[in-house]
């Protein structure tokens, strides 16, 4: 593709911006006047689930694992972006037909609408949640954890590439919508959110090392955890991860986008 | 058929357009999987094209009023979603120059869950307006289409002439270069469709070419110069809008005879 084709896309999805600026704010609006408590359910229900779980670990079970209240409330936070994400991507394209087949979009508006809405709404409650953590003396404050942004903004631009993926093989492969909130279920188990990685036996690691989301959340545990900002080769490594599959993502639905409204 | 050689506002040279039927194919992967293992082979067998556009050639020049009559299934609403770009032709070259507002189906912007107004701004954005042109008009869009205070009421509890006005106002607020309209004053009563009618005539007014489809013959002879009629994909007559009527109409009547006697 040329370089030239590949300037006209991008400038037509910044003049398109504001659809997806009415549509998360919209859905974001909507989401949270459901109820009278709003936003506060959002936060205090994940906020019950990681005490809970922290309960159980901590008490019942007797983990080995350091401040296992942060351990897990930080993995389970991370992947809850990562599967809600994934778990919308499949529909991003069949669930908007009637917009594809009556109206000129860029297509990949379609999947930025499902990756900013769902970041945006883990920045929103994860701000809240550990502001809770913080009042309640689980998470100790300091100005290190600001760096986990960095992790959390690469794995917007990887889950980017991922979802455009998803949502364009979805078009070819109706089932995908079945298949991919399974494997997302074994993903949950392949990434250490509720146990370490030394809990495990040595031989199963590899399902751990060849899981790119452990990268990730290493990264964006570490400052919660251990006060310590990210290592920054394991940044430069996941920078280059999120920006290649970002690019794969990209390209393939720029190649794609007018075949899919014959498939839908 | 009187065809210019000069560039026009929209050009179309030798344009095909094919839909792939795919009431039979496989769309899942675990078909697709085993069909693979057990090297059956799917494709080929199922996949049959249908031709709605046949090498087409089109243009349309400044101040054209054209209208495109046919009977149902002709291609009539495909050559209007391949000129305003929704679909992309197989072959040949389309060319626009000017901005281009489809008319194609009213509401094609909405979400039934967002209130009038929250979709006010989600459609206006998806037909390129921005912020600013859309909080200039929002108030005249909402005053137009008399809902009140139904505009803070999801879409989904609308009446479709609810729906249909409210769509039909926010389409029309643009003022484009060519202004392209699919059959679209379908619902809404009596009193709306004139005062639609009166809007849509402003428009027209403004807009430096025109294309409509219809079956409304009365619509078509009061807004068009020129007229062709469509079918299987091509055009079959092309003129002034009275002669192209009356071919149209000497057409169906040799079609219904032809039935009769069968």
């Amino acid at each position: 593709m040329s370089f030239d084709k590949l300037r006209n896309s991008v400038l037509e999805i910044y003049k398109y911006r504001y659809v997806t600026y009415a549509f998360v704010t919209t859905n974001l609006r909507s989401r949270y006047r459901r109820s009278v408590l709003g936003f506060l359910w959002t936060v205090l229900a994940p906020m019950l689930h990681y005490i809970i779980m922290g309960l159980v670990f901590t008490v019942l079970l007797k983990t080995q694992i350091e401040n296992y209240f942060v351990y897990y409330f930080s993995g389970a936070l991370f992947f809850a972006v990562v599967s809600s994400t994934l778990n919308r991507a499949p529909t991003a394209f069949i669930q908007n037909e009637h917009f594809i087949k009556k109206i000129y979009l860029p297509k990949i508006i379609f999947v930025q609408n499902v990756v900013i809405y769902e970041v945006v709404n883990f920045v929103l409650s994860a701000t809240s949640l550990m502001i809770l953590g913080i009042i309640s003396s689980k998470l100790e404050f300091s100005f290190v954890i600001f760096t986990s942004i960095l992790p959390i903004i690469l794995v917007a631009i990887f889950l980017f590439g991922i979802s455009a993926m998803i949502s364009l093989a979805t078009v070819y492969f109706r089932d995908l919508v079945h298949i991919v909130p399974a494997i997302l279920q074994a993903a949950f188990f392949a990434t250490p959110i509720i146990y370490n990685k030394s809990m495990i036996p040595e031989k199963y690691h590899i399902l751990i090392d060849i899981n790119p989301l452990s990268y990730f959340l290493e990264a964006f545990r570490q400052p919660l955890l251990t006060n310590s900002p990210p290592d920054a080769r394991l940044l430069l490594g996941l920078t280059i991860l999120s920006l290649t599959s970002f690019l794969i993502g990209f390209l393939l639905i720029d190649r794609f986008q007018n075949k899919i409204v014959f498939k839908l | 058929m009187t065809m210019t050689t000069t560039d026009g506002l929209i050009q179309l040279k030798d344009v095909c357009l094919d839909y792939e039927s795919h009431h039979d194919r496989t769309n899942n992967l675990k078909e697709f999987i085993v069909n693979l293992i057990t090297r059956r082979s799917y494709v080929k067998e199922k996949l049959t094209k249908i031709r709605a556009i046949d090498h087409m050639n089109f243009t349309v020049q400044e101040d054209d009023r054209i209208g495109i009559i046919g009977l149902n299934g002709s291609g009539k609403s495909t050559l209007l979603k391949v000129i305003s770009g929704i679909l992309v032709p197989s072959a040949g070259q389309i060319k626009v120059d000017g901005s281009i507002q489809p008319l194609i189906e009213v509401g094609a912007g909405f979400d039934a869950e967002f209130t009038g107004r929250e979709n006010i701004y989600l459609n206006g954005y998806m037909l390129g307006f921005t912020k600013k042109q859309l909080k200039e008009k929002e108030k005249e869009i909402i005053d137009f289409t008399e809902l009140g205070e139904f505009i803070d009421t999801p879409v989904k509890y609308y009446s479709s002439g609810m729906t249909v006005r409210l769509a039909f106002t926010i389409a029309t607020s643009i003022s484009p270069d060519i202004l392209i309209i699919d059959e679209m004053l379908a619902a809404g009563d009596a009193a709306f469709i004139s005062k639609a009618e009166k809007r849509i005539d402003h428009l027209i007014n403004q807009a430096r070419a025109l294309v409509i489809v219809s079956h409304d013959l009365g619509f078509i002879e009061r807004m068009c110069t020129r007229t062709y009629v469509m079918e299987k994909g091509k055009f079959i007559f092309g003129g002034k809008t009275e002669e192209a009527l009356q071919f149209y109409k000497n057409m169906i009547k040799t079609r219904q005879q032809a039935s009769i006697n069968n």
